[in-house]
């Protein structure tokens, strides 16, 4: 790894072997969640750069975004399940072991990889967008233990796939 | 044979409706876009910015409909080009993007592996910012940590993971910019 400039600093070397897809920041902590093809999901500790937590997945992930609120966090897979990653938290064990924690299915009304999440400001709607356009609206404010996600609504957006959701402040609107 | 190129450009930004228009000031930068881009860059879906009613899932296909939303988090990646920050030509080239919360800057990753930071918002097409060799490889995610103090980046497949610590400076370098103004650049 070259690094041109003293501002960058390596965090971490070889997350695990295959791609690197996803990353999220706390919402009010420093932490942040990286998501590899290799080895599931980790939880890092954005100070000192500790492992804080480990999750293997049931599928390869492609999106993740923090929970606000609750300890877990949601990941959107190549199969197009949406999982609860409790396993994850920080606190939930050693750092830096692998958890086979259980990772709940929240959703798997699609069989497109969920390319994106993102929670809405309330934090009562999660918006998932998939890799062939489509973009569902889910009901998250009964929490995991409620079992399967509502659908709220479906939309369908550009000819590919979703990368990138963006919630307005009001969460009327959602930007793709 | 490039006009039908620039039609398809014409057609998906306006038939469709599915980039902002004049109700958010973007129209002079998509006219722009359309009538620079060449056929290979308009054929790209990166050109397409959709809103959609949280409400029904419908799409909204009118200005007025979205024109007052604010986003307190921006990643659509030409949503932010199109608001003057980011130079016509390098539009394609970012590959994720992330704005500040608290701060007045916005950050690219690019497919070549480059880090740019800008401020946020812009008005100038020409506005200087920093930029910073990241990764070999497509940056894949990039994150900022509450109250901006680090910026998180990823590498698609350098197995990287590189963090950032505010303030930063120095690292600037033209990137196809040419604006001096010092208020251009992004804190």
């Amino acid at each position: 790894m070259e690094v041109s400039q003293s501002h960058s600093e390596t965090r971490a070397q070889g997350h695990a072997p295959g791609a690197l897809r996803a990353a999220a920041a706390h919402p009010t902590l420093q932490e942040v969640a990286t998501l590899g093809d290799g080895d599931g999901l980790r939880v890092w500790a954005a100070g000192d750069r500790a492992v804080l937590g480990r999750v293997a997945l049931p599928s390869p992930g492609r999106s993740v975004a923090y929970w606000p609120g609750r300890a877990g966090l949601l990941v959107g897979l190549a199969s197009g399940a949406v999982v609860y990653a409790e396993g994850a938290a920080p606190g939930a064990g050693a750092p830096g072991a692998p958890r086979d924690a259980a990772a709940p299915v929240l959703s798997a009304r699609r069989t497109r990889a969920a390319t994106a999440l993102s929670v809405d400001p309330s934090g009562r709607r999660l918006a998932v967008g998939f890799e062939h356009g489509v973009l569902d609206l889910l009901d998250i404010s009964g929490g995991p233990e409620a079992g399967p996600l509502p659908i709220l609504c479906t939309g369908k957006g550009p000819a590919g796939a979703i990368d990138r959701i963006d919630w307005s402040e009001d969460g009327k609107v959602l930007q793709v | 044979m490039t006009l039908p190129g620039l039609r398809f450009t014409v057609f998906r930004v306006w038939g469709l409706g599915r980039v902002s228009g004049p109700a958010t000031g973007l129209l002079p930068a998509l006219r722009r876009c359309g009538l620079t881009c060449g056929a290979r860059q308009v054929t790209t879906l990166a050109l397409e910015l959709v809103f959609f009613d949280a409400g029904s899932g419908r799409t909204l296909q009118r200005g007025a409909e979205y024109r007052d939303a604010r986003f307190p988090a921006f990643s659509a990646r030409f949503g932010w080009a199109v608001t003057g920050v980011a130079p016509v030509d390098q539009v394609q080239s970012v590959a994720v993007l992330a704005r500040a919360r608290e701060r007045a800057v916005c950050a690219a990753g690019h497919t070549d592996g480059a880090l740019t930071l800008h401020r946020f918002p812009c008005a100038s097409p020409n506005a200087s910012a920093r930029s910073y060799r990241a990764h070999k490889c497509p940056v894949a995610a990039l994150a900022f940590t509450p109250g901006d103090a680090r910026l998180l980046t990823l590498g698609a497949r350098d197995g990287a993971v590189l963090q950032v610590h505010p303030p930063l400076a120095g690292g600037t370098r033209g990137h196809g910019c040419s604006s001096d103004r010092v208020s251009d650049a992004p804190p």
